[in-house]
């Protein structure tokens, strides 16, 4: 059985490239309809550009430290 | 390929193919279980052998607590595998090529993992892992855990819809332009595509309850 473990760790760093990407988005996405509500509109959209930035990377470096356990 | 053949007014496509699916797989799962023998036949042994997969799969990941999820996950991988496969009948869409129906299941299994680390840490202690270990980092760290939790829904739905929608969108591409055996091999895709996006979105679904679960004691061995 611990084949199958190794397996289903391996399928989730399948996760990662995709991940990365879409918390841009979502960043972005966040940033741009608050922008709309507050008008006050690159600030925010910026400022939620980097979290989304942020939250790929913390994504990527946390599936890192699970393969150099 | 082309949309289904099968419409009703007012309700769209994909809606009526999955009431269409689950009226299939009830009758074929109540006929199942009413003739269950001792000694397997072919089509109860299939069965059996997806069914102690699953359980295997779930023991693997998280001990003897993972068999209370085994409806949740036999449900998704029924649902979506023969989601996938109805694309392969001629006259019948798939409702999984349509991203309403991935979306929900994706939210389903999102809900699912946020109230199992819930339930297992309690509600504050929950939160404070979404803050990090450092507390004057703690409201640049939440929103960022934040994103990178919703950016896991999107990523479970898109891709079980992109595949989906991509390969019958191949299939269509080669009848248009060969249409003669060639369309065949499209639809081998289909098939592999089917399974395998199957196994990822389930497995994928295991592993997020798995951390959920066992988030807290990660916290004190690293950094």
């Amino acid at each position: 059985m611990g084949k199958l473990k190794d397996y289903i760790e391996r399928t989730s760093y399948m996760m990662v490239g995709v991940q990365f990407a879409l918390a841009i988005f979502i960043g972005l996405a966040i940033g741009y309809w608050l922008d709309k509500q507050f008008h006050t509109f690159p600030w925010l959209t910026i400022f939620w550009f980097f979290i989304g930035l942020a939250a790929g990377f913390k994504n990527v470096y946390r599936e890192l430290k699970k393969i150099s356990k | 390929m082309e949309g289904s053949v099968i419409k009703i007014v007012g309700i769209p496509d994909h809606v009526t193919m999955t009431w269409l699916m689950m009226a299939v797989v009830l009758t074929f799962a109540y006929i199942l279980g009413k003739n269950l023998r001792k000694f397997p036949d072919r089509v109860q042994y299939i069965f059996e052998a997806l069914t102690s997969f699953i359980v295997y799969t779930l023991e693997d990941a998280m001990g003897s607590y993972g068999r209370k999820f085994f409806p949740l996950i036999a449900g998704l991988a029924v649902f979506i595998l023969v989601g996938n496969l109805m694309g392969l009948i001629p006259g019948l869409a798939q409702p999984t090529a349509n991203l309403n129906t991935t979306l929900a299941l994706a939210i389903i299994s999102f809900l699912v993992y946020n109230y199992e680390g819930i339930k297992k840490h309690g509600l504050v202690n929950y939160i404070k892992h979404f803050a990090g270990p450092i507390p004057w980092m703690a409201p640049l760290m939440f929103p960022i855990e934040v994103v990178s939790h919703l950016s896991r829904i999107l990523s479970l739905s898109f891709r079980l819809f992109g595949n989906m929608f991509g390969d019958e969108m191949v299939v269509m591409v080669l009848l248009m332009l060969i249409p003669f055996l060639v369309p065949v091999a499209g639809e081998f895709i289909v098939f592999a595509n089917s399974f395998l996006q199957t196994f990822i979105f389930c497995i994928l679904t295991v592993v997020y309850i798995a951390t959920a679960i066992e988030e807290h004691e990660e916290e004190h061995v690293g950094y």
